[in-house]
């Protein structure tokens, strides 16, 4: 039995507000051929297919055109999950009607004990498909006493409830394969993944997966197993952030047929699909290296390109210059104000505020900035101090007076 | 800020009570507030914001307070707000009740219902957990009050947050369409704000103050400096520059005075001087005349002393001359009484020295004798010697002949008992015959007993055969084979002789006899091993004659005799061994008699005899201890003799020696006598006109006063005269070096009387002059020491006026011209727009940035505090205005976090810990909602509270925590979107069977 994994298509998502549909279509329609051409049997989709849980209407056309060559042209049936972009309402709308013809929607929390069942002559295959939910409804589900406050928790409550079926099924010689969409442990991550919850851990221990013969897990975006060979992420569709440029895209293929273990599970690059490329340096140097680039022709496909530029300001009409040449500049900027972008910036942000500025620290900065260049070093100093302790003295006489609600 | 607790009674659309806890996102979170339009999401914030401030969350919503009642709410009941929330560590609880028109109780109508407003202050601690925080504010007990009335109120609120109302819509709540309001305000009222959020007043009234102290500063100096003015004046003086001058003016003067002083000292110490040598001369000549009378006196009394004299010279004479005598007299009688003495030693002396002869005598015949005594000593110490070893070698003998004869007595008892026992052998030994005479005549009958048991045991196989062949021969029969012989014929067939006997009986009586036969063997077997034994016994001891004895019981007598003989034999071996043993330690006893006698035979017969020797011994003894005796008494007498002669020789030495002395003396005294007498002129005997003794003392004392008194005067006359030279010659050249001749010593006095007054007057003028100096000059110091204060005033109060001209920004000290309290918000401002641009890239995705005009930056005016956009996608600035709104929003939520941020660090300001976002999440694009979304997730790590009211989809499936609002026809009502709300949701038909494909 051969089966193809892929996730976190994001359709209808734009980056620096450029559509990227006509990228998502190209992928879309690579993926089609190669699954065509391996002949795969089953093929597995874990969640976040749209960007949004009420898409565009080009990403639920193009979705549909998509799975409707894939089921009834090929003949190949579709398993899918929700993932925390998508409603799992609207996505699972017409699940039930939809199954008898091949597409295998998981959306309601009832339908983890409905797993999809194929079996040829070349094995025996179970799906069981999680859809992504909040932990505090998988607790109304199961109707826990605490509210579920953690994916781990939830994850624990489902896999405990589906122990039975599984164990049966694997002793009737059935292959286990797992949907879900998740955040597991030791995966790493890029920027352009949504945090799954807001408030609680949103991780889960991979160890909890390891029962299974293969995990498809959708979520992050950069295509990867985590902690075992059979738990991997497909990765996105396209590379969604700057973080994820120059990163291979693909599917995974899995081929229980195989005998070694290490060749039943294969990540399969596209080959077709334009990339994501970060240029860095002067403004004038990259505008240069860009158009040499476009003369010899080297950048067929025309990459997506943000550029971040060294100089200390943008130069006038930066973009429109530089898109010249870069037919698909996303977008120009300082280097310098990107890199408050970024994760380590957030932290810094939270040190820096924790540490607060006295009054004497105050003084000091005044001191410096407004203090005449003529007066010397020594005497700047001396005044300084001879301020701070005025202001001290000022502090001194004024504390009686000031009273306080707030200090009582 | 933070709410904990909101209760909103007939308020907006809730009709009923609704009450909201924020516990779950209290230390921090995101929240949503979603819900139908006009559900009153908006009114929640209205809400809110009433509670503190007794007005709407917009002003266009505050235009008729009225408005806010509910229109769905039963009449009777008050529209009223309670809010619950925290600065800080603080906890507060405000309750309003706003105007309004209320039906009256009674009958019909409305009334007026005046508004009211309270505040209390939590003062128990805070708890941990939900549940014990819903008790602790329930407990009215828990709070105290803070105000009581609606200004008060106010007053307090606006105190506590640090902002009024409409500061906090701009800073805290985001309303709906009016977001930007802090974005697009006017410098000015920017600056309103941020120094409220700042508190910089403090540094425009540290600038006043500044001002103040620099007053002050300036009245010291001032009050000072009339002081030493004041001084100054005091002396006539009329600046302090003048001071030195008028010190050195005054210094020459005194050094003037100090001169001509010195001058009229000299002289007046030299007129002091005449005077004095006139006066003295004056005295001198007066005594000197005195003296010399004195003296004439003096020589008028020479004849009278003179006379005393020589009488007191005879009456010491006559006296020396009386003790002269007196002691001769002694002398004399000294002698004679020594001579006496010396005669009666002599005699004494002549006595001793015969019986000290005598004694000689008698000790030479004594020693004379003395050989004997020897003699008679070692005699008895041989005897002495002998004695014990004569007795011990007696008593030795004596033991060895015991010794002998008991020896000699076992060795006979051992003869004894060896005889004795030879006998018992003997016996034995003829015993064994018999017993062996017994034993043959034993065999001869044993073997006759057996002989005769033979024969009857043939006799009786005969019996048995002779029957036996009867029987078969009376079987026999003719021509029948004999089975004995197996003749035909039976000739002699066989008689039977006797009774006829069974073949057992025959064995009976053969086995029997075999027994008879078995036993005697044993028994003879026995014996003669017995004998045997006993035979090696007796040829043990070579016996050979042997005693035959009758004895009936061999087996007894052998026995007895066995162990007879097995005991003599012991015993005699013991004896032979006895004896053998004996034997030689007896003839060595023997030979150690013979020794010992032959010692005893070495000594004479009559010494051996130790009763003889023990007497003469003791005679021996007498006779020595009476000659000894003897000896030492007449030695003691010869030693107290030589005793004697000795004392009494030294005596008559000493006597003799002391006559000699005092004969000697007598002869001197006598000479001297004699020339005393000559000496003293009255041979003859002594005058008859001799003074009494107390005369002649009273003589005596008259003569050496009267020569003492004149040779006193003498000296003094002479000293005085002396002296009277001396002054005559200083008087001289102290009047030569005046010039004067005429030594008149009254004027000289009149002159040097008037010098001291002259001295007086000048010495005086001098004092105060110097007093004056020494004022002068500490007031020099004085001024020079509040000179350097003053000149620290003056310092201080410059560098005042230059900090002030600073911190106040004065062009001419401060090159920004930007007073303190500006650049503090400004620089405060840039630290806000810092913090709103990290937010601003990340949502703009890099495109926006928030900067202050270039051409407003270092103005001095509050255009310091403009703003506007860079876009760098254009790298223009633009105004904040021109933004879209989705922009727009962007800015403003940046610029409001990074104002709560700022705020937050700005050391004991104003605490900005929520934000309330109304709407506006709109106007985002799907990517930069995603943006916007993740910067308000990054805040909740802050521990803020963000809440965000929205229709936007997304939201709602990305925040998990959300406050529903739910509109029905009675009125709306709110509450936590919980999991029972979820669970409805999933009401799924049973799952179709699964499918199988391909």
């Amino acid at each position: 039995m051969k089966l193809a994994h892929s996730s976190d298509w994001h359709l209808g998502k734009t980056l620096f507000a450029r559509p990227l549909i006509d990228d998502q279509r190209a992928a879309l329609t690579e993926l089609k051929e190669r699954i065509k051409s391996e002949k795969v049997d089953v093929l597995l989709l874990a969640g976040d297919l749209f960007d949004r849980s009420v898409p565009p209407e080009d990403a639920v056309r193009l979705l549909d055109q998509f799975l409707t060559s894939v089921v009834t042209e090929l003949g190949i049936p579709v398993c899918m999950i929700p993932g925390n972009h998508d409603s799992s309402t609207r996505v699972g709308a017409g699940a039930s009607l939809l199954r008898s013809s091949g597409l295998h929607v998981f959306a309601t929390p009832d339908s983890i004990h409905q797993p999809s069942l194929f079996t040829n002559d070349r094995g025996k295959v179970a799906v069981f498909g999680i859809p992504y939910l909040e932990p505090g409804e998988w607790g109304a589900y199961f109707q826990t006493e605490a509210a579920v406050r953690s994916h781990e928790e939830a994850l624990r409550l489902i896999l405990h409830a589906l122990e039975p079926q599984t164990h049966k099924l694997r002793n009737e010689g059935w292959r286990i394969v797992l949907m879900l969409h998740a955040y597991v442990m030791g995966g790493s991550v890029s920027e352009s993944e949504r945090p799954l919850s807001v408030g609680g851990s949103e991780m889960v221990p991979s160890e909890l997966l390891k029962p299974f013969d293969y995990v498809a897990l959708g979520h992050l975006h950069r295509p990867q197993k985590v902690s075992f060979d059979h738990v991997r992420y497909s990765g996105s569709l396209f590379p969604y952030s700057q973080s994820e440029s120059d990163q291979a895209r693909g599917f995974v293929l899995v081929d229980f047929f195989k005998e070694a273990p290490h060749e039943q599970f294969r990540f399969e690059p596209f080959q077709t699909t334009r990339k994501l490329r970060t240029i860095e340096g002067p403004f004038d140097d990259l505008v240069k290296s860009e158009a040499d680039r476009l003369q010899n022709g080297k950048d067929k496909p025309q990459d997506y390109v943000i550029a971040l530029i060294t100089d200390s300001s943008l130069p006038f009409e930066a973009f429109r210059r530089l898109n010249t040449v870069v037919p698909n500049l996303l977008h120009i900027g300082r280097k310098s104000d990107w890199k408050a972008d970024s994760a380590e910036a957030s932290d810094l942000l939270h040190r820096k505020l924790q540490q607060e500025l006295s009054d004497q620290d105050i003084l000091r900065t005044f001191m410096e900035a407004a203090a005449l260049d003529s007066a010397s070093e020594e005497n700047r100093a001396s005044d300084l101090i001879w301020l701070q302790a005025m202001f001290e003295k000022f502090r001194d006489s004024n504390k009686d007076s000031e009273s306080g609600v707030l200090s009582p | 800020m933070k709410p904990y607790l909101l209760r909103l009674q007939a308020f907006g659309p809730f009709s009923s009570k609704q009450e909201v806890c924020f516990d779950d996102v209290f230390e921090g979170g995101l929240f949503l507030i979603h819900g139908r339009t006009g559900a009153g999401k908006t009114s929640l914030l209205d809400g809110l914001c009433f509670s503190l401030f007794g007005r709407p969350s917009t002003p266009e919503r505050e235009k008729d307070l009225r408005a806010l009642r509910s229109d769905l709410a039963p009449p009777e009941l008050l529209t009223e707000s309670e809010l619950i929330f925290a600065i800080g560590s603080e906890v507060f609880k405000v309750h309003r009740v706003p105007s309004q028109t209320v039906p009256k109780k009674r009958g019909e109508g409305t009334t007026e219902f005046k508004g009211s407003a309270e505040l209390w202050r939590l003062h128990a601690p805070w708890p941990e957990h939900r549940e014990e925080r819903l008790k602790t504010i329930e407990l009215e007990s828990n709070w105290t009050p803070v105000a009581a009335k609606q200004e008060a109120v106010d007053r307090e609120i606006e105190l506590i947050l640090g902002m009024n109302e409409r500061q906090f819509r701009q800073v805290v709540i985001l309303p709906q369409g009016k977001f930007r309001e802090f974005l697009s305000s006017s410098s000015a009222e920017r600056q309103t704000i941020l120094e409220r959020l700042f508190q910089t007043d403090r540094f425009s009234r540290f600038q006043s103050f500044l001002t103040q102290y620099h007053k002050q500063l300036e009245a010291k100096w001032k009050s000072r400096t009339d002081f030493v003015i004041s001084r100054l004046q005091g002396f006539g003086i009329e600046s302090v520059q003048a001071l030195p001058a008028e010190i050195q003016a005054r210094e020459s003067r005194f050094a003037e005075i100090a001169a001509s002083l010195s001058l009229l000292r000299d002289r007046q110490k030299a007129q002091t001087l005449l005077v004095h040598r006139l006066e003295a001369l004056e005295q001198s000549q007066a005594r000197l005349r005195d003296l010399e009378k004195s003296i004439a006196a003096l020589h008028q009394q020479s004849d009278s002393i003179l006379k005393m004299k020589s009488q007191v010279q005879a009456h010491d004479r006559l006296v020396k001359y009386l003790a002269l005598r007196e002691t001769l007299q002694a002398v004399e009688k000294r002698i004679s009484s020594n001579r006496a003495r010396t005669d009666d030693f002599k005699l004494r002396l002549k006595d001793t020295k015969t019986s000290h002869e005598r004694s000689l005598a008698n000790l030479k015949t004594l020693l004379e004798t003395t050989p004997a005594l020897e003699t008679l000593k070692s005699d008895y110490q041989r005897l002495r010697d002998l004695y014990p070893a004569l007795k011990a070698l007696i008593s030795d003998l004596a033991a060895k002949e015991q010794d002998v004869t008991l020896m000699q007595s076992t060795l006979d008892e051992s003869h004894a008992q060896s005889e004795k026992l030879k006998q018992t052998i003997q016996l034995g030994a003829s015993t064994y015959l018999g017993l062996r005479n017994a034993h043959d005549d034993l065999l001869k009958d044993e073997s006759r007993t057996i002989e005769e048991g033979l024969t009857a045991i043939k006799a009786l196989e005969f019996r048995y055969h002779s029957t036996q062949a009867a029987a078969l021969a009376t079987e026999l029969k003719l021509n029948e084979a004999c089975p004995v012989c197996g003749s035909l014929d039976h000739p002699n067939p066989a008689k039977a002789h006797g009774e006829a006997i069974s073949k057992e009986q025959l064995e009976l009586a053969r086995q029997k006899h075999q027994t008879v036969i078995d036993d005697t063997r044993l028994r003879q077997e026995r014996r003669s091993a017995r004998l045997t034994q006993i035979e090696k016994y007796l040829g043990d001891l070579k016996l050979d004659s042997l005693k035959a004895t009758s004895v009936s019981d061999f087996q007894k007598t052998a026995e007895t005799l066995e162990r007879d003989l097995l005991s003599s034999q012991d015993t005699l071996k013991e004896l032979a061994a006895k004896v053998a043993a004996t034997k030689p330690r007896l003839e060595e006893a023997l030979g150690k008699t013979q020794a010992t006698r032959q010692e005893l035979e070495k000594i004479s017969p009559e010494e051996r005899d130790l009763q003889a020797i023990a007497k003469r011994g003791s005679e021996l003894k007498a006779e020595i201890e009476k000659r000894e005796q003897q000896q030492d008494q007449l030695k003691a007498l010869i030693a107290s003799d030589e005793k004697k002669l000795a004392e009494l020789t030294a005596h008559l030495e000493a006597a003799e020696n002391e006559f000699q002395s005092a004969s000697e003396e007598a002869l001197k005294l006598r000479t001297g006598l004699k020339t005393e007498l000559e000496t003293a002129g009255f041979l003859g005997g002594p005058p008859d006109d001799l003074v009494s003794k107390p005369e002649r003392d009273r003589f005596e004392k008259l003569v050496s006063e009267h020569e003492a008194a004149l040779t006193r005067t003498q000296g003094a006359l002479k000293e005085t005269l002396e002296r009277v030279n001396e002054n005559k010659a200083e008087a001289a050249a102290l009047l030569k070096a005046q010039n004067l001749e005429h030594p008149d010593l009254s004027l000289a006095r009149g002159q040097r009387d008037q010098l001291e007054i002259d001295v007086r007057t000048k010495e005086s003028q001098s004092a105060k002059l110097s007093v004056e100096i020494e004022n002068l000059k500490k007031l020099r110091s004085d001024v020079e020491k509040e000179e350097a204060e003053l000149a620290l005033i003056r310092d201080e109060s410059d560098r005042t006026i230059r900090l002030t001209a600073l911190v106040t920004g004065d062009r001419s000290q401060n090159k920004l011209s930007v007073p303190l309290s500006r650049f503090v918000l400004q620089s405060r401002f840039e630290d806000v727009l810092d913090q709103a641009n990290r937010r601003l890239t990340r949502m703009s995705r890099g495109r926006y940035l928030l900067r202050r005009p270039a051409l407003s930056r270092n103005l001095a005016q509050s255009q310091g505090l403009n703003l506007s956009v860079e876009d760098s996608v254009t790298g223009k600035e633009r105004h904040a205005d021109s933004l879209s709104g989705g922009e727009s929003f962007m800015a403003a939520l940046s610029l409001a976090l990074g104002l709560a941020d700022v705020v937050q660090s700005n050391l004991g300001g104003v605490r900005l810990d929520s934000v309330l976002i109304d709407e506006g999440f709109g106007t985002l694009d799907a990517e930069s909602l995603d943006l916007a979304l993740r910067t308000l997730i990054d805040l909740q790590a802050g521990g803020r509270m963000v809440g965000v009211i929205s229709h936007v989809q997304e939201l709602k499936s990305q925040i998990d925590r959300r406050l529903e609002l739910l509109a029905t026809p009675q009125g709306s009502r709110i509450r936590w979107e919980n999991e029972a709300l979820v669970s409805s949701r999933y009401k799924s038909p049973p799952a179709p069977p699964p499918t199988v494909s391909n």
